[in-house]
């Protein structure tokens, strides 16, 4: 063990302990002292997780607390993962500390030692947040850091601060409650803390109640924290009342950094369990998160109070971040990542800015400032400026983030939510020009209306200096400078494209933690992102609303005062309320889970009821990796073996039919509808009886390589085009060229571990949520079978040869089968195995993790006591139909391995 | 349903009904410290789905010394709820503190009042 292995532990510990000591000290040092420990223990965290990042960008460390080390694939102790994404955020958080521990040098006229160990250990929560890779450790930490939040929030001990921290603490309690719910269901179902373990196990479970129910806890329980639409009440509170340079960590970071974990842990646990419920899920963050956007923009557009102002317009904010991450792909997930910064640079620049205004005048009331500020010319330059970033002006900051989003949502055929973007980006930046326009040059009117308007009564302090600090100034116009100049950062992009690739690929990164293969990130260039047009658009449409803001009677509008006295009594500021909009939330988003679940479960019968509920436990023991892992499962397993080819003919023969006459280059004929089909009765045999098409594609990967797929056993099967056969002969496999089994056989002894069973099923015609979602069935019938899905990037390895025969025999000579379906497994060219499954519904999962077992035994019967043979032998010679059937299978493939 | 079966849901049902009861008191509640114990509610419910979770039918205290045949009850969902515990004190402490704060100032308790900070 290096130095370097034991940095992740050491960021999150050192901090802790300075902490500790500042509050033991407090009294005894003096103040100046204090904040130069702390700035210089903030300072060390960055360059820590700076120098993790760069460890990251070769080989995701991973550390287990006190040696704790998996057995045998099973984790017994605490993780710290830290995975690229989390690294560069670690990275910002302390960023985020140092500025706003620059700022609080001047800015507190009196400050105890007690605000600075605060602030120390808000930082290390954040750090331990990133790098956590245990779900209990994950709650402990949000709990951690909220209370250190709270703490903050009331740091100043007074009438509102303690009324906002009150807020702000009971929501998040309760946030934490049901997150804590989820977390003990998780555990109830797979008998593991780890996320990569939890998330292995409940992707070879069942999709059931109890998983959606925990799904549906821990992400309303991440949204409250993240303040979306309509569980952000309290993120208004808590904003406008916190120290300012408190509030730059919860407005520019803490928020972000909880959606964040949303994504986080959808990735590494729920992203293969809930796949057959993906579009659901996407339809409702999109929706949430359109809702969001447009309801903080327009919030912020109604407030006075500058802080608050600025609290709605992160609301706004958060909403972009969740319509990113609802993307569920890897490019999206980076995308937002990238967000995060770009919003934190900027956000935290303006909210040091107001406190510069906080500090020198007592107060942020755009209408008691109005004109006041014209003295301080650089502050409301730099103000200007933040604004016009904030509205994603392109090529800087925030537009970076927002086009990358863009570009990942069109990728997958959302369009619409680039435009929501652009509106709620221009309405926060119209109301931070406004607010700059009536505070440092004092134009504008002043509606009566808005002059009656309760506000916020700050205590005017005795004014402060004329001129701002040099500090504050060189705290707050940094970061801004830092937005500006995001883009040039591009090593961070890649590596966080780098990270989300990482994430994206559940199996390969829980093999990573739990059996320490080598998972490196695959760092690519990046090029400029396109739409550079919108972030000009935006930024004209924030500085046009200002303007009319600014000069118009628009507050008079009927319209305008009905929706205001609306939206202000819906923001009662009373905790109960709060509350009850969480339940009201929560029922919702698990409600809106109930009906497209139990639609689909009418429409495909049998899809969601795959398996008996187990004991939890059993079910890690039991679970399809236990081959790999301990010698008497075997015996188990062995138990399976009779299942490899039983009662296969009856695809065989469909298959057979079939080779001839539709596996010629026409993927696209899984696309025709039935009707259009010619002639004889294989056509009909095509018919998308998708429902069936549910194959397993197992993960190989090659032992201490760097895992590319271009470069594991997966892409070869990938690659594979049909192809009819030219010859009658090359229908052994041997014989094939494709098979080359000799060279397969040069390749490193391939480890191959079936974690992750790649679950595949195209929609019935009729299932509405991807309809919803913007994309039509084809094309979605094309991206699950065709180009590669990037969500796992796995659908390719499905030899659309399986996909043909599991349909086929749903329905044979137009007349349903009821009893055969089938399910294939091709684990390299030259072998696949097929397994039967009953067609009466409940046992897909079982048959394909059988026929998995399967290959897994006949890849290595030495684990059965039986001599290595060469795949293709591993099927019976007394049954040679079973052998042409396989052959009639992987022949329809030709093997082209790119080099 | 037979006895052991109603007996095996009774600690879940029970979870439930904390946790409404805890949510249904946390949006009625006319004070502050009312409300803190509304919360505390709440989190006994999350104990006893932790400890519910672990337990083994016949289970025996985790203890390797003088085990019997037995299986143990899990052990690793009662040190989470220990932690739980211990979380949950930190987090009503810290409410109480605020709100015996908010009394010192002569605000009133009740967070159905007019607030200070609206717009």
């Amino acid at each position: 063990m290096t130095f370097d292995d034991h940095l992740p532990m050491l960021v999150i510990a050192a901090p802790l302990m300075v902490a500790t000591v500042l509050a033991a000290l407090r009294r005894q040092v003096p103040r100046r002292v204090v904040e130069s420990i702390s700035i210089a223990t903030a300072a060390a965290v960055l360059a820590g997780s700076v120098r993790i990042a760069m460890l990251a960008c070769k080989r995701v460390p991973v550390v287990w607390l006190g040696g704790w080390t998996p057995r045998h694939g099973m984790a017994l102790g605490i993780a710290l993962s830290a995975e690229p994404i989390g690294a560069v955020l670690a990275a910002f958080a302390a960023t985020l500390i140092l500025a706003g521990l620059l700022f609080s040098w001047h800015y507190f006229d009196d400050v105890r030692g007690l605000y600075h160990s605060l602030m120390l250990i808000f930082l290390a929560s954040m750090v331990a947040f990133c790098f956590s890779g245990d779900a209990f450790n994950l709650f402990v930490i949000f709990e951690l850091m909220s209370v250190v939040a709270f703490a903050l929030t009331g740091y100043k001990i007074e009438e509102s601060s303690l009324e906002g921290a009150f807020n702000f603490g009971v929501t998040n309690s309760v946030a934490a409650l049901l997150m804590l719910t989820g977390i003990a269901l998780l555990y109830a179902r797979t008998g593991a803390l780890n996320l990569a373990q939890i998330g292995r196990t409940l992707a070879a479970g069942p999709l059931d109640g109890l998983v959606i129910v925990s799904l549906v806890l821990v992400l309303s329980a991440l949204m409250i924290k993240g303040g979306i639409v309509p569980f952000h009440f309290w993120l208004s509170d808590a904003h406008a009342v916190a120290p300012t340079p408190v509030c730059v960590q919860f407005s520019g970071l803490m928020i972000a950094l909880w959606l964040y974990g949303a994504a986080h842990i959808y990735w590494l646990v729920y992203a293969e369990a809930v796949a057959p419920i993906r579009e659901t899920l996407q339809c409702i963050l999109l929706v949430m998160g359109a809702i969001t956007v447009i309801l903080g923009g327009v919030m912020s557009l109604f407030q006075r109070h500058m802080k608050r102002m600025l609290a709605f317009s992160s609301i706004s904010h958060m909403g972009i971040l969740l319509l990113g991450f609802a993307g569920l792909d890897a490019r999206s997930t980076a995308a937002s990542a990238l967000y995060i910064v770009g919003h934190g640079l900027v956000k935290g620049g303006l909210f040091l800015l107001t406190g510069i205004l906080l500090h020198r005048f007592g107060t942020v009331d755009q209408v008691a400032l109005y004109g006041a500020g014209k003295e301080l010319k650089f502050t409301g330059a730099w103000f200007f400026a933040g604004g016009l970033l904030l509205a994603g002006l392109s090529p800087f900051g925030v537009w970076f983030g927002e086009a990358r989003i863009d570009e990942a949502l069109g990728g997958i055929g959302l369009h619409w939510p680039g435009w929501i973007i652009v509106a709620g980006s221009a309405l926060t930046g119209a109301a931070v020009l406004r607010a700059g326009a009536r505070v440092f040059l004092g134009i504008g009117t002043v509606a009566e209306s808005e002059k009656r308007e309760p506000t916020e009564k700050d205590k005017r302090s005795k004014p402060g200096p004329s001129s701002p600090n040099p500090l504050m100034l060189v705290a707050a116009c940094g970061l801004l400078v830092l937005a500006v100049v995001l883009g040039v950062l591009t090593r961070m992009e890649s590596l966080l494209d780098a990270g989300a690739e990482i994430l994206s690929r559940q199996g390969l990164y829980a093999a990573h933690v739990l059996e320490g293969t080598a998972l490196a990130p695959h760092i690519t260039g990046v090029s400029f992102p396109a739409g550079a047009e919108r972030g000009i658009i935006a930024a004209a449409a924030a500085v046009l609303l200002a303007a009319v803001l600014l000069f118009t009677r628009w507050r008079a509008l009927r319209a305008i005062e009905l929706l205001q006295q609306a939206l202000n009594v819906v923001h009662s500021g009373k905790v109960t309320d709060y509350v009850a909009w969480i339940v009201v939330g929560a029922t919702l988003i698990g409600g809106s889970f109930a009906v497209f679940h139990g639609k689909r479960q009418d429409e495909s019968g049998h899809r969601l009821s795959a398996e008996p509920r187990g004991d939890g436990r059993r079910d890690v023991h039991g679970r399809f990796l236990a081959p790999a892992a301990a010698p008497r499962a075997f015996d188990q397993v062995a138990d399976h073996a009779p299942l490899l080819t039983d009662e296969v003919h009856i695809v065989f023969s469909a298959l057979q039919k079939l080779a001839p006459h539709v596996l010629e280059d026409k993927r696209n004929a899984l696309l025709r509808p039935a009707d259009e089909v010619e002639g004889d009765q294989t056509a009909g045999d095509i018919r998308p009886h998708h429902q069936h098409a549910e194959v397993h594609g197992p993960d190989v990967v090659p032992p201490g390589a760097p895992v590319q797929r271009d470069h594991d056993l997966t892409t070869v099967v990938v690659e594979r085009d049909d192809r009819r056969l030219d010859e009658e002969e090359q229908e052994d496999v041997a014989e094939r060229p494709s098979a080359d089994l000799e060279r397969l056989a040069q390749e490193p002894s391939h480890r191959r571990i079936f974690f992750a069973s790649t679950r595949r099923f195209a929609y019935t015609p009729t299932a509405r949520s991807y309809i919803h979602a913007g994309i039509t069935r084809a094309m979605r019938v094309a991206i699950d079978m065709g180009r590669g899905n990037s969500m796992t990037r796995a659908p390719r390895s499905i030899p659309p040869a399986i996909c043909f025969a599991a349909r086929s025999t749903g329905t044979r000579n137009g007349i349903r089968n009821s009893f055969f379906s089938v399910i294939g497994v091709a684990t390299k060219p030259g072998l696949t195995t097929v397994t039967r499954m009953a067609n009466d519904a409940s046992s897909i999962r079982a048959a394909s993790r059988k026929a998995c077992i399967a290959a897994l035994l006949a890849e290595y019967p030495e684990l059965l006591g039986r001599p290595r043979s060469p795949a293709s032998e591993a099927i019976p010679a007394n049954r040679p139909e079973r052998r042409s059937i396989i052959a009639g299978i992987t022949a329809s493939k030709r093997c082209s391995i790119p080099k | 349903m037979t006895l052991p079966a109603v007996l095996h849901f009774l600690p879940y049902g029970v979870a439930i009904w904390l946790a409404v009861v805890g949510l249904f008191g946390l949006t009625r509640s006319r004070n502050f410290i009312h409300l803190t114990l509304c919360l505390t509610i709440l989190q006994a419910s999350t104990y006893l789905l932790l400890l519910s979770v672990g337990y083994r039918t016949g289970g025996q205290p985790p203890i390797a010394r003088g085990a019997t045949a037995a299986p143990f009850v899990d052990p690793i969902v009662q040190a989470l709820t220990l932690t739980d515990i211990v979380v949950g004190a930190t987090v009503t402490a810290l409410l109480l503190s605020m709100a015996v704060q908010l009394h010192n100032r002569g605000v009133s308790l009740d967070p159905e009042s007019e607030k200070p900070f609206r717009k």
